[in-house]
């Protein structure tokens, strides 16, 4: 067998991969290094930038819309902004202490990112190619509450990407508090639990609107803007929905007929009862559980009857809720039902209750 | 004249069998570096103005179980716990479940975190071995978190079923007892579950690092070192090839076959349907996995496994060589009982990615890649006895072979270096270059040895089971 042709290609290959070894080797050590000075180089410019900004904010001097030290300090940003890396470095302290201060200095704050000219940048952002860059402009802009923007933020609330869609929607409820959720009339994209909970988080902030008609987005064609506003009715406690809820209850997305059962149960809304027992053979699993969770705060004598049609459930959650609930609403009933059965999990949800806890 | 032309066409199959196998494990690795460069540039895109703030004081947030087995855990099972207890995530609950342990670990839980044993109805959805002593929750409303459940010794997989059996929780994050978790890990982990709304994110793993060496203090990982031992050295390059390049590219695929034990997120719904972990495999951590996959497919569900690259969690890894052959000897085992199990899946069209590319992959690259190299050596010290081999063609093969493997490894370190630079210290750069120089001399001849043992142990030594890992603990690092 000849191998001088496969020998020749080895040696080759040897070579080749020997040389990009030594190269590597060596950009190993450089960039090492080099990683090594950028921290230290960042650190240090971070802790000017920080002192900076906090002379400036201090620097006010009456009567004067600018005093020197503050132009003096706006040159030096101005400056710093030319380098890729120390703007992202203006833009991070920035963000980090407008989180840290109040009042009259998140002003001074916001009109000092216009005039080192940091805006421009972030409204450039927009226009970029990559959808990265789009969130990150959307999320300074958001964070330095710049309005003007609002019609160019609203064409991304449909955006392809999810980071940029959720960007633009903070930026709507961050800056116009509930005013702002009215994006949910235009959104034909999912809204991810993620995107729910930063939402949810927003909310939170602000005292709640009385005239926001939350019904029509409890209408809505997307399934998960009724799921977000769901959330909005059990955290602001909006009884008022009670009719549009009760409607939910047949919703065709079984995720929303389940959430709807966990409001209604929060409410005790007890309209609910009689309604999903008539369907009760029609439901799915969950939802029986769900139901049975709203049945531990609601259920009365009456209900009795309707819980022994339960106990022998093959679901274990809900023969146990029902032997829990009929043992809180009939004890007599109860006491009377069979302790032995051929089902051992019956017998030690029994045996559980029986030692009273559970209730 | 027939018999030497016979022997020269067995040569030559041989020949082309080794090429072709070269051939397509030089491609593959290749193609996962571009596909996990791939992912980790997006992933850190992604990631890059995330804040996961929000996350800890919602009152939305999905619940999480942290489960942990703990056999014969006494020497650092309250430390181990307390760090457990200090993650930082707004509904969780940790449950430790003692499986038997034969030392004191439960008395010292019970004296460390004031426990009392409560009446607790389990709804037995997988079968478990019975309790021992109970149910244990704290009187102290600081520990109002934590439940430990005391049961009779059934193994790790056993005890990771019955802590499905005892949540409540919409996830389960399971991991071994002795791993230090970041505090934001849970929040990391759960993300890739709450982002997807066309499929189901039903597990997600993260990256498993190596805590040998490091300065840990109160279950706080407070420096990253790098260690003495060339054993636990090479380690380390190897999981930052394997969890940086190999799995990270599968997770672009949706081709991830195994989740570590050691951190796993799991949604519950799905793990329970599927009958949790298999007690009588060793490789229980691939084995769910590939289960709730081939559920998935089976039930026709869009779905996801998802990967998180960041440095999450960090164990303990064997630092001797006894122990470390144990372990590999355990994970050449575990797969190959879980393809046995699962290769209804093989080549099916039917599991697509699943049952046409992951699969095929970790029979052909990880299962059999051992006995192949094994073949080739034998196959390579047969030509030169019988063949008039060029010695500067052995030494070229050998180099090219010898620096392939060093560039696939630089590959890693540099991943390693733009992404998460958890090496920092001055000096350790020299030394990772030293240890991608050694490894290939010092834990593949292990890592191939154990493999070979597994692969025997198999099939002529059906008793062994799990083999022993003394650990040090991580606070005494």
């Amino acid at each position: 067998m000849q191998f001088t042709l496969f020998e020749a290609v080895i040696w080759s290959l040897v070579i080749v991969l020997a040389i990009i070894i030594v190269i590597l080797i060596f950009y190993l050590k450089i960039l090492r290094r080099n990683i090594r000075v950028k921290e230290k180089n960042n650190i240090k410019y971070r802790e000017k930038i920080e002192k900076l900004l906090i002379e400036y904010i201090y620097a006010e001097e009456e009567g004067e819309l600018l005093s020197k030290k503050q132009k003096a300090i706006i040159k030096q940003f101005k400056k710093g902004l030319v380098s890729k890396r120390k703007r992202i470095i203006i833009t991070e302290t920035f963000l980090q202490l407008d989180q840290q201060v109040a009042g009259h200095m998140i002003e001074q704050m916001n009109s000092l990112y216009k005039k080192i000219g940091l805006l421009n940048y972030a409204i450039k952002k927009l226009r970029s190619k990559q959808w990265h860059i789009v969130a990150i402009g959307i999320k300074d802009l958001r964070h330095f509450k710049v309005k003007r923007v609002r019609s160019s933020i609203s064409k991304l609330i449909n955006h392809h990407r999810e980071e940029v869609r959720r960007e633009a929607h903070l930026y709507f409820i961050e800056l116009f508090g509930f005013e702002g959720l009215n994006f949910l009339d235009n959104l034909k994209v999912p809204l991810s639990e993620w995107d729910q909970i930063l939402l949810l988080g927003e909310v939170e902030n602000f005292e709640y609107d009385e005239t926001l008609d939350l019904k029509k987005w409890l209408e809505s064609n997307n399934d998960y803007v009724v799921l977000f506003v769901l959330n909005i009715v059990k955290l602001f406690n909006r009884l008022e929905t009670k009719d549009t809820l009760i409607d939910l209850l047949q919703h065709k997305n079984a995720e929303i007929r389940i959430k709807t059962i966990d409001i209604i149960t929060h409410f005790e809304i007890l309209e609910a009862k009689e309604f999903i027992i008539q369907r009760f053979s029609e439901i799915s699993d969950k939802e029986k559980v769900a139901f049975f969770k709203y049945l531990e705060k609601v259920a009365e004598i009456e209900d009795a009857m309707f819980l022994i049609e339960h106990v022998n459930n093959n679901n274990f959650e809900i023969k146990h809720r029902a032997l829990k609930i009929l043992k809180r609403v009939d004890v007599n009933l109860y006491n009377k039902l069979e302790k032995n059965s051929e089902d051992a999990e019956y017998n030690r949800i029994i045996d559980y209750l029986d030692v009273s806890y559970g209730v | 004249m027939e018999y030497d032309y016979i022997i020269r066409n067995i040569v030559l199959v041989f020949h082309y069998f080794f090429l072709v196998f070269t051939v397509l494990i030089v491609g593959s690795y290749v193609i996962l570096a571009v596909f996990s460069s791939r992912e980790t540039i997006e992933y850190l895109k992604k990631n890059s103005f995330v804040n996961y703030k929000d996350l800890l004081t919602s009152d939305v947030a999905p619940s999480i179980s942290i489960i942990a087995p703990a056999y014969n855990e006494s020497l650092n099972i309250v430390e181990n716990v307390r760090s457990l207890l200090s993650t930082h995530y707004v509904n969780y609950d940790v449950i430790i479940v003692n499986d038997g342990s034969k030392d004191d670990s439960l008395e010292k839980l019970i004296k460390a975190y004031d426990l009392e044993r409560i009446e607790y109805l389990i709804n037995q959805r997988v079968p478990t071995k019975p309790l021992r002593a109970g149910v244990f929750k704290s009187k102290n409303p600081a520990f109002e978190k934590l439940i430990v459940v005391d049961k009779e010794n059934g193994g790790k997989a056993d005890a990771l079923n019955c802590g499905i059996n005892i949540s409540e929780s919409r996830y389960l994050a399971c991991i071994d007892v002795d791993c230090l978790l970041l505090e934001d890990s849970l929040q990391r982990m759960v993300k890739p579950f709450l982002e997807y709304t066309d499929r189901k994110v039903i597990a997600s793993g993260g990256v498993i690092r190596i805590a040998n060496s490091c300065k840990i203090e109160d279950g706080k990982l407070l420096e990253v070192n790098y260690p003495d031992k060339w054993l636990e050295r090479c380690q380390i390059l190897e999981y930052l090839r394997s969890f940086l390049l190999g799995r990270m590219a599968w997770a672009r695929l949706n081709g991830l076959l195994v989740i570590s034990g050691a951190f796993g997120l799991f949604d519950r719904e799905i793990a329970i349907k599927v009958g949790g972990y298999d007690t009588k495999t060793v490789g229980e951590d691939m084995e769910i996995i590939v289960r709730m996959r081939r559920y998935m497919e089976e039930e026709k569900l869009p779905y996801k496994v998802a990967y998180i690259p960041d440095p999450l969690c960090w164990t303990e890894a064997p630092d001797n060589r006894k122990i470390f052959i144990s372990q590999r000897n355990r994970w050449t085992r575990g797969t190959i009982e879980v393809l046995k199990i699962h290769k209804k899946i093989r080549w099916n069209p039917n599991y697509g990615v699943l049952g046409m590319l992951s699969y095929p992959y970790w029979m052909i690259f990880e299962r059999y890649a051992p006995i192949v190299e094994v073949l080739g050596m034998i196959y390579f010290i047969f030509l030169i006895i019988y063949q008039p081999l060029s010695w500067s063609f052995i030494l070229g093969l050998f180099l090219l072979v010898y620096l392939f493997s060093l560039l696939f490894s630089f590959v890693a370190i540099f991943t390693e270096e733009f992404t998460y630079h958890q090496y920092k210290r001055k000096g350790i750069g020299f030394k990772l270059i030293l240890t991608v120089f050694l490894e290939p001399f010092i834990l593949h001849p292990l890592v191939l040895y154990a493999a070979m043992r597994g692969n025997y142990d198999y099939y002529f030594n059906k008793k062994k089971k799990w083999g022993v890992m003394v650990r040090k603990g991580l606070s005494k690092s």
